[in-house]
């Protein structure tokens, strides 16, 4: 019964026999290859979650479902989220249960990622050459990124910085992008119902940030590694390229499962890019560092004749 | 991986830099070379004193061991579990018992599985080891090290002086169990433990579920919201509750088991703990037995689906997903799906079946 899909079956079968009306469910999703619908007991909600993954929709049937669903009395219901009939959570607060909807499509995501090497970073795009943002919670990442965005650039991910090893491009992972501070305010508000779900967090489509913006895979070629702090002048500093993989390497997901492979594409990276470390008080100042960046690379590079 | 001279090292985890002394040193350690002919061989290749390189090597070999790349020639290892699966919960998964301190861990070993239990109690660290003694285990470092799998939060307070005061069993961020005796706390925990164990030799597989029953027949139903009105409200109507979370189901007559099958347990130490509070607060337990399940319970409108979602496997739970999901199905063809939050219900049905 561990076959993929078969789960999924299993519920096809046993749903079929109760059918509940009031279950809505968004399209067919590609997250990074995790093929999943999500299923909700409110129209509403299921509306906003199609928006929020609407550039990773595919046509057809979804191999797995992640459902939230709510059980017993209707004014103290119990929440839960299951992969296909697997219990992810079960818990009186719905937005703990929405929060764990969301993070457990991310997991499966990230997890089930064998064929490329995954960071946690922020990416964004023009010309077909990719800026990459590693760095741990709290970094500035979604913010730098949704700025980059503002400012014209394609959007790659907030999160998951996928490296194809064969290519050593990064594949769009363009998931919504989840915003506080200095930035919330681009995120539209979500429809009254949907509030109690988020429980305060700003979740916005990369369409909202800028429509048309998800970008096609691309070469990384600057490589930066970001950290807000407060107060601080904005200043960019080289980073040596034992220091860039160092930094790349602690925040790639799969490290445990083939260190070689991922240090070796994450060292081709490198290579290929330049390499800065970012310290900055204000997004502003730090977006135009990072174009005033990418401008200086694109010149150099389309200066530099490629050797045949 | 080397990059202009320095080397980017992963191990365990762990993310080195070795600046580039540190990479000539590392790329000389075969394991049989000693600091002094690591010295001598690249004096030899450098226009540096004998005695600078010595100093640089040595100072390069100890920060090499203080990160754990390089070990003694002699060392001591941990002592290691083998062949055992320490039970660990996923990172972030345990933050309520990873915040608290438990000042009494000791490990149990249940089939080729060990767990750690963490408690505050030393009352109920005595008799938690007199109950499982013989699958007390000694731990490596590691399982010292991680928070406990489960945490028994027994009150210590005199005989009487809070009959209310509430005794919990904690596994991972959920309360498994809670209650206002001791002794029930214990016995959740050797069943809990018991249903880590090698259920698949057993002929068993685990159902997320609660048994309640009479005579010798059984509901399985979801976790109760409250679970000690619900378990007042059966008792009222002579119908007992299990203290194990879990249903262990025999995958070939489809019976239930309640206790803590695989393990040697000493349940008059168990009960020794019962003995010491004032009054019977609370009804007795459904006594460990094998039990016919007659019914599955849901909280809300009764259907496959629901059965499924409430009673099915939990994602890293470290039990065999399979076995539960064909354990449940088998039952879903035997069985009804019911109502199991209403005890009329439940009652009438253990009556007239």
């Amino acid at each position: 019964m561990s076959e993929p899909g078969a789960v999924r079956c299993l519920l096809d079968v046993a749903a079929r026999r109760d059918s509940d009306p009031n279950v809505t469910a968004t399209p067919r999703l590609d997250l990074l290859g995790f093929d999943v619908e999500m299923q909700t007991p409110d129209a509403e909600l299921t509306e906003f979650l199609t928006a929020l993954y609407a550039p990773m929709r595919r046509d057809g049937t979804a191999a797995h479902v992640l459902s939230l669903t709510s059980s017993g009395p209707i004014d103290a219901p119990t929440w839960a989220v299951h992969l296909d009939a697997v219990r992810v959570i079960a818990t009186p607060a719905r937005s703990v249960a929405f929060q764990y909807l969301l993070w457990e499509a991310n997991r499966q995501a990230i997890d089930r990622t064998t064929d490329r090497v995954i960071v946690h970073a922020s990416a964004a795009a023009r010309d077909g050459m990719a800026i990459v943002l590693p760095g741990p919670m709290g970094a500035g990442k979604s913010t730098l990124v949704a700025a980059l965005v503002r400012a014209g650039l394609g959007y790659l991910t907030d999160e998951a910085v996928a490296i194809d090893p064969t290519t050593g491009l990064v594949a769009p992972y363009p998931k919504y992008l989840s915003l506080a501070g200095v930035l919330a305010h681009l995120v539209p508000p979500a429809p009254g119902r949907v509030q109690a779900f988020l429980g305060g967090q700003r979740l916005a489509a990369p369409d909202a940030i800028r429509p048309g913006s998800v970008a096609a895979a691309a070469a990384p070629r600057l490589v930066v590694a970001p950290r807000y702090q407060p107060g601080a002048s904005t200043t960019l500093e080289p980073l040596r390229p034992a220091a860039a993989l160092s930094a790349l390497a602690e925040h790639a997901f799969h490290i445990g499962r083939d260190d070689q492979r991922t240090l070796d594409v994450l060292a081709t990276m490198v290579e290929q890019s330049a390499c800065f470390r970012l310290v900055s008080s204000d997004v502003d100042e730090a977006t135009a560092a990072l174009i005033g960046l990418l401008d200086s690379h694109t010149s150099s590079s389309t200066a530099t004749p490629v050797a045949s | 991986m080397t990059l202009d001279g320095e080397t980017v090292i992963h191990d365990h985890g762990r993310i080195h830099v070795l600046d580039p002394v540190a990479t000539l040193v590392w790329r000389c350690a075969d394991g049989e070379a000693s600091v002094d002919e690591i010295a001598a061989d690249l004096a030899s290749a450098f226009p540096a004193s004998r005695e600078s390189v010595r100093r640089d090597v040595g100072a390069a070999v100890g920060m090499l061991t203080d990160l754990g790349l390089l070990v003694d020639a002699d060392p001591t290892p941990a002592a290691p579990i083998d062949g055992v699966e320490l039970l660990i919960d996923p990172p972030g998964s345990c933050v309520s018992c990873a915040e608290r301190t438990w000042a009494m861990r000791q490990s149990y070993r249940a089939g080729h599985r060990v767990a750690v239990v963490g408690t505050n109690s030393p009352r109920a660290d005595a008799v938690i080891r007199a109950a499982l003694a013989s699958h007390l285990v000694d731990t490596a470092a590691a399982a010292d090290a991680e928070p406990p799998f489960f945490a028994v939060d027994i009150h210590d307070d005199p005989p009487g002086a809070n009959p209310q005061r509430l005794h919990l069993l904690h596994r991972g961020d959920t309360i498994a169990a809670r209650s206002r005796r001791p002794d029930r706390i214990v016995r959740a925990l050797v069943g809990h433990l018991a249903s880590y164990g090698d259920l698949g030799a057993l002929g068993l597989a685990a159902v997320n579920g609660l048994v309640v029953g009479r005579g010798d027949q059984a509901w399985i139903v979801a976790q109760p919201r409250d679970p000690l009105r619900f378990r007042r409200a059966l008792g009222e109507r002579d119908v007992l509750v299990a203290d194990l979370p879990v249903a262990l189901v025999d995958r070939v007559t489809g019976e239930v088991v309640v206790g803590a099958p695989g393990l040697d347990v000493d349940v008059t130490a168990i009960d020794a703990l019962a003995a010491t509070e004032p009054a019977r607060i609370e009804p007795d337990p459904l006594p460990w037995g094998r039990y016919r399940v007659i019914a599955l319970g849901v909280d809300g409108p009764p259907s496959p689906t629901a059965a499924l979602l409430a009673l099915g496997p939990i994602a890293d739970d470290h039990r065999d997903e399979d076995e539960t999901f064909d354990a449940l199905l088998a039952l879903l063809e035997a069985v009804p799906v019911r109502d199991g939050v209403d005890p009329d219900g439940i009652r009438d049905l253990l009556e007239y079946e």
